[in-house]
């Protein structure tokens, strides 16, 4: 059988004084560490030459796939099996928003907030639209996505929505779980302890965007005070519960950054650090804040190949501060958001039904295709022709042109298809940044603990802007 | 042709153990001193957060996003 290079590997440049480089291939999410001599041929279509061990090895990692395999054609056919699977092995996966109210007005938020939370009867519409998809998917179980405005507003109908769905699935052993983005304002100890608890919650998302003079520059309340101070001590006091590990839940701090408080990113990293939370935290991320719903907050973001530079760097210093940081690549993404297809959907407090998590409370989207439907209309309703259903045949045509001939599509997918339709190019940061990943992650790997700390110093002194060019 | 040319001149004199050395691929090992991070994907907008499969593990956790 003849092989040929898949076009899904990505090689960094040389590592070493050998020239050895790290190949790794998207689609099986598989690297190896390959000689210059193994580079040039791959790249120049003489596999048939090399040794056969070192060939099994290649064809192993899905570095080297059959000559006449239609890589594309394979990928999209992944997707749409695992994007229309159900069935007792998978989770239904629904997301709700309690509430249109949040307390702060963060100037990048594109959501208008109202004091609206959801009335009882659409509470039941729900909980009976809910577990009719169960039933009719036959799930092994159900995740909630609990989300706002600001969703711990919305504790009352959380708590109603939780307990009737339970009492509607009791003695039938259907696991109940869910995460929660919440601003952490209203996280207090004792109601983190009923959503582990009581909601079986094991995923938390709370945003610190800097420390205390940058985030409160950023996340004020509407009425322009700060936030800081009072969600910091509330997840302290959390964090340092006796038994918060055995608690197994993932708190993970996004912090959005942009040209206003891109200062205060690496005092965060350091605080935390000093402060030992730091090994508590399942992720400290940084996101570039974009534009949501028209709002043009991207106005002051970083370029692409600024936050790309940023994030490597803070990651460096998370290694050197010793975060549990994992240096993991990115992973082969099957379905990158419920908006391509599948059960899943959102519900706001007004009754209304998504497909997209960013639409909602957004005038802009108001009238717009994103909206699916409403509870109060028809609470049991099936919806045809979903926005972005299709993306992935687009993807395979060639409509969706840059990602068609993205060597990072396996992982990636096209992160936002609404942000591509709106014209904005939604390429995550690692479009820019991941040869120089493949460098650390050898680094990181190769080197030995005592002279771990300077070179990673050697390798951040060494990045420079240019080194962060989009992958082609 | 002439870069394939070129790679190609003197391969035949090689050994196989000369060709393995030069055609060398290894693993790259996994540093087991740092442990991994836990939890799912990170992202504040659920609806990028998909778990519809089996919840995932400590070992799925990726940074990236």
């Amino acid at each position: 059988m003849k092989y040929k290079l898949s076009f899904y590997t990505i090689f960094s440049d040389p590592v070493d004084l050998l020239k050895n480089r790290v190949a790794y291939n998207t689609r099986t999410g598989n690297t190896a560490i390959v000689s210059e001599a193994c580079y040039n041929f791959l790249q120049n279509g003489l596999e048939e030459y090399m040794p056969p061990s070192i060939r099994e090895k290649l064809i192993g990692k899905g570095i080297l796939t059959e000559l006449n395999e239609n890589e594309i054609e394979t990928i999209i056919r992944e997707n749409n099996t695992d994007i229309k699977s159900k069935g007792p092995d998978k989770y239904l996966y629904e997301v709700i928003q309690p509430t249109a109210m949040c307390q702060l007005g963060c100037y990048y938020c594109g959501q208008q907030h109202t004091k609206t939370n959801l009335k009882d009867d659409l509470v039941d519409k729900i909980v009976e639209r809910i577990i009719t998809k169960f039933r009719r998917g036959r799930y092994k179980g159900i995740l909630i996505g609990w989300f706002g405005g600001e969703p711990l507003l919305g504790l009352p109908q959380m708590r109603s929505i939780n307990k009737k769905l339970r009492e509607s699935l009791d003695g039938e052993d259907v696991d109940i779980r869910g995460k929660i983005v919440t601003n952490g304002l209203s996280l207090k100890e004792n109601i983190f302890l009923e959503l582990v608890n009581d909601f079986k919650i094991n995923n938390f998302e709370v945003t610190l965007d800097g420390t205390e003079e940058f985030h409160d520059q950023h996340r004020y309340t509407k009425s322009k005070k700060k936030s800081f101070s009072l969600i910091y001590r509330n997840l302290q006091q959390i964090m340092n519960r006796e038994d918060f590990l055995s608690l197994k839940c993932s708190i993970s701090i996004r912090c959005n950054v942009d040209e206003k408080n891109i200062d205060g990113v690496v005092p965060l990293i350091n605080k935390l650090a000093d402060d030992g939370l730091h090994q508590k935290i399942a992720y400290l991320y940084f996101v570039n804040i974009y534009s949501w719903g028209g709002n043009d907050a991207n106005t002051i973001s970083l370029t692409k190949e600024q936050i790309a530079k940023n994030q490597l760097e803070w990651r460096v210093l998370q290694i050197k501060r010793g975060y549990p940081v994992s240096i993991n690549l990115p992973k082969r993404k099957k379905q990158i958001c419920i908006a391509v297809g599948g059960d899943s959907e959102m519900y706001d407090a007004y009754g209304n039904i998504f497909n997209c998590t960013e639409v909602s409370y957004s005038s802009v989207y108001e009238e717009g295709m994103y909206k699916l439907g409403s509870l109060k209309e028809n609470h049991l309703g099936e919806f045809q022709n979903k926005p972005f259903n299709n993306w992935n045949k687009e993807i395979q045509d060639g409509t969706q042109a840059p990602c068609h001939f993205c060597r990072l599509l396996p992982v990636c997918g096209g992160t936002c298809p609404k942000s591509w339709k709106e014209g904005n190019p939604a390429c995550p940061p690692f479009k820019y940044n991941i040869k120089k990943d493949l460098e650390l992650l050898y680094l990181f790997n190769q080197t030995p603990k005592d002279k771990l700390e300077g070179t990673l110093d050697s390798f951040v002194s060494s990045l420079d802007v240019k080194d962060f060019i989009r992958l082609t | 042709m002439q870069k394939k040319n070129q790679l190609l001149k003197g391969i035949d004199t090689l050994s196989e153990q000369e060709k393995l050395e030069i055609f060398n691929v290894q693993e790259l090992e996994k540093r087991l001193e740092m442990a991994d991070s836990v939890g799912i994907s990170p992202t504040n907008h659920p609806g990028q957060d998909i778990i519809n499969t089996t919840p995932r593990n400590t070992d799925e956790a990726c940074w990236w996003q």
